[in-house]
């Protein structure tokens, strides 16, 4: 090979290096349309690579991939544990009075589209722990209409392309009757077209950015207005603060709850000294933590996720800025990105979300030892995203039970107007289509524990949604 | 003032970080012709020797070596066992690092979790110098990370190695029948790539997250200094740091974060347009 043909071919070998990294780029700096209004994007971080397709477990989820239940369901009675009711139903109707039969017969076939590898990986494995207890727990309570359930895990790698075909198994190969989700919106996005065309109940449960609505969906997850509205103008109380810098990834879910943020803090007789988006996978955050330095403000409002929100965090320290220089409240920081941030660096920080596993009701106790009893100490903690599945099973669960079938009209129609009283706290579905849910506050105590401060029941979402 | 020198001291700390992350990928794709898309996970191995080293109790600064050592063995073998294989089909050396990467993620995440983890700073707090206070760990990253790069571009430029190299990357056919074992020489460019990129990970740990998908976040970082700069000479790796380091502090300031990240993809883009293709063998 000569010197000529050599730097040919090298110089085609460079075109191609510089489109596979100008198209890795491009994905991390789009992630996803970041049109501030509409609710395109995800609403958990989105890869900035999509590797993904490798349908991995790692050796953290204690169950693989699809949840095997027995073909012949566990009998409700001889379960040697207590095996609580799982929320007492204040469904409209309750076909099954007080002693739940043993369920029989075909099972309902409950899928779950979640996220157990690629950067959302993270919050897999409590899901999948939380998939058992579903099962568990609704066929002690008799079933489904007298049938018991059966629940069928599908991952979406964090990659809508991926979440589509798993949405796909679900219903062609799986057969399931209804589908609970808790991944990005960007799956969501890929995943409800086959939902609709099959006719599939599909109940979406993660924490999002709302606007969602489809004559086949719910959506169980807290929306921005609900962990904002009534907390905003509460921490300005708590801590004196009036100037905001609001610091997000750039992405559709972080624009949508600072606009409404805005509102909340000016109507609060706040203001906003700052609005920066970082693009995901940023890794310096030395320049913005001198712009924020530099804005003056009382309080700041970071809406980053994972890697990020580690990185931030840690690095703000080293600029002056750290929690106990200026208050954060955050509204996504959960236990695994706290727990790799350190004590040192959370303690005093308020996080605003849905559901802690320190929510102190009976209810929530007795479930919440429960699953540390089956999975271990040391199991991965069960939170806002699993706790979310978990009552949107109930919620099916009880609409089916009310409807008398599986049937998606109708168990849709059960659906509207639906009340529960859950580990999670009182929850009901609007005529939005969303869930009225308690709101809690968490502060991150010096040894990085989480003590709820601040809980504010029944909070309406301000969405609409009529689905024609 | 002060300002201006904080944004001055944050670019500079910028360019030694992407300057350290970019070098491996310099040397294994301007000397090798190898595209490597693991090098991202190279540096996620490299954070995870500093997660270890501070696990089982040992000083921080101790990774920065051991994580050099760590990868270049690593690296050896990767050359030995894949790269050797295919180095001369560099188009498939895509597909190979890309499967590599993935594998090297999910053996990350079978031992470790993938659990984001962290490596606390062993040097808290701030330095006052030049009339501002500044992060006192950002000072000792700017040196150890230069002092690599200068290193390492001494060792390809004045070095008997370094002669090797370049009589490689000139013509690799001619410099075999002259005798030299270009084998060897292409063992010890992938594994020092992947020794500079350990280093990068153990330096960079303590400024974030340690968790299995940390690679996909610094590749397109790397490749961005190293289409800016030029890819078959290793000053361009300073260059191109220096380049987007300037550009995305300046855009900051004047901008945002996320038109600073369009104003360097912009960058790559004209330079793309306007670069002429470098005479072959000019490796410094």
């Amino acid at each position: 090979m000569g010197t000529v043909s050599d730097s040919r071919s090298r110089s085609r070998l460079w075109l191609a290096a510089s489109l596979v990294a100008l198209l890795a780029l491009v994905a991390a700096a789009c992630g996803d349309g970041d049109d501030s209004g509409t609710p395109e994007a995800p609403s958990a971080p989105e890869a900035t690579d999509t590797d993904a397709a490798e349908p991995d477990d790692s050796g953290e989820a204690p169950e693989p991939e699809t949840t095997e239940a027995p073909d012949e369901p566990e009998p409700a009675e001889p379960e040697t544990t207590e095996a609580p009711e799982p929320a007492t139903t204040e469904a409209p109707a309750e076909p099954e009075a007080q002693e739940p039969a043993a369920p029989s017969g075909e099972p309902v076939r409950i899928g779950i589209l979640f996220s157990n590898s690629g950067p959302a990986g993270v919050f897999g494995p409590p899901t999948a722990n939380i998939a058992e207890l579903i099962e568990e727990d609704i066929n002690a309570a008799g079933g489904i209409n007298g049938r018991p359930v059966e629940t069928f895990l599908a991952d979406d790698a964090t990659d809508p392309a991926v979440g589509r075909q798993a949405m796909e198994q679900l219903i062609d190969s799986d057969n399931v009757d209804v589908v609970l989700g808790t991944h990005s919106s960007a799956t969501r996005q890929a995943a409800k077209p086959l939902a609709e065309d099959a006719d599939v109940l599909y109940i979406y449960a993660a924490l999002y950015e709302g606007g969602e609505c489809s004559s086949v969906m719910f959506n169980t997850g807290e929306v921005p207005s609900q962990q904002l509205a009534p907390v905003i103008p509460w921490m300005m109380e708590q801590t004196g603060g009036q100037s905001w810098f609001l610091l997000g990834n750039d992405y559709v879910w972080p624009r949508r709850s600072f606009e409404l943020a805005r509102q909340y803090i000016e109507a609060a007789g706040g203001e906003v000294v700052g609005e920066e988006y970082v693009p995901l996978g940023t890794q310096d955050f030395s320049s913005v933590a001198q712009i924020i330095a530099g804005s003056g403000a009382d309080l700041i409002f970071p809406a980053l996720v994972g890697g990020d929100a580690i990185a931030f965090e840690t690095q703000a320290v080293d600029f002056g800025i750290g929690q106990d220089a200026i208050p954060r409240l955050a509204n996504i920081y959960e236990e695994n990105v706290l727990g790799a941030m350190g004590p040192a660096v959370t303690a005093g920080m308020r996080v605003t979300l849905g559901y802690f596993k320190e929510v102190d009701s009976g209810l929530n106790n007795e479930f919440v030892d429960r699953y540390y009893e089956r999975f271990g100490a040391d199991a991965p903690p069960h939170m806002t995203f699993s706790s979310h599945i978990y009552d949107a099973a109930l919620l099916y669960a009880a609409a089916a039970n009310a409807a008398g079938t599986t049937d998606t009209a109708a168990v849709a129609a059960a659906m509207e107007g639906l009340s529960l009283t859950t580990p999670t706290g009182d929850i009901a579905i609007t005529d939005s289509r969303h869930l009225a849910q308690p709101i809690y506050v968490a502060e991150i105590q010096d040894d990085g524990s989480q003590l709820i401060v601040q809980s504010f029941p029944s909070v309406e979402p301000d969405e609409t949604c009529d689905p024609a | 003032m002060d300002a201006l020198t904080l944004q001055l001291l944050n670019g500079v700390s910028l360019f030694a970080i992407l300057a350290i992350v970019a070098l491996g990928l310099g040397i294994v794709f301007g000397l090798m012709g190898v595209i490597n898309l693991a090098h991202g996970e190279f540096v996620m191995l490299g954070a995870y020797v500093a997660y270890v080293v501070h696990t089982i109790g040992l000083n921080h600064w101790l990774s920065v070596p051991l994580a050099a050592v760590v990868l270049f063995v690593l690296g050896a073998v990767i050359e030995v066992g894949l790269i050797r294989r295919i180095h001369r089909l560099p188009e498939l050396t895509i597909l190979a690092t890309f499967g590599l990467s993935v594998c090297l993620r999910q053996i990350a995440e079978l031992v470790f979790s993938k659990d984001f983890q962290s490596v606390p700073n062993p040097v808290p707090g701030a330095t006052r110098a030049f009339g501002v206070l500044f992060p006192t760990y950002r000072y000792l990253l700017i040196a150890i990370a230069s002092a690599v790069v200068a290193g390492t571009l001494l060792a390809f430029t004045r070095s008997r190695f370094g002669l090797v190299v370049r009589a490689i990357v000139a013509d690799r056919d001619l410099a075999e029948s002259a005798g030299i074992r270009t084998g060897l020489a292409n063992l010890c460019a992938f594994g020092a790539g992947a020794a500079t990129a350990g280093i990068a990970g153990a330096l960079v740990a303590p400024l974030g997250a340690v968790e299995p998908q940390a690679g996909l976040a610094y590749l397109p970082g790397a490749f961005l200094v190293v289409i800016v700069g030029g890819y078959n000479r290793l000053w361009g790796v300073v260059a191109g740091a220096v380049t987007v380091a300037a550009v995305q502090t300046g855009v900051i300031h004047l901008y945002d974060a996320v038109w600073a990240q369009i104003a360097s993809l912009a960058l790559a883009v004209l330079v793309l347009q306007f670069r002429r293709p470098s005479p072959a063998g000019a490796v410094a």
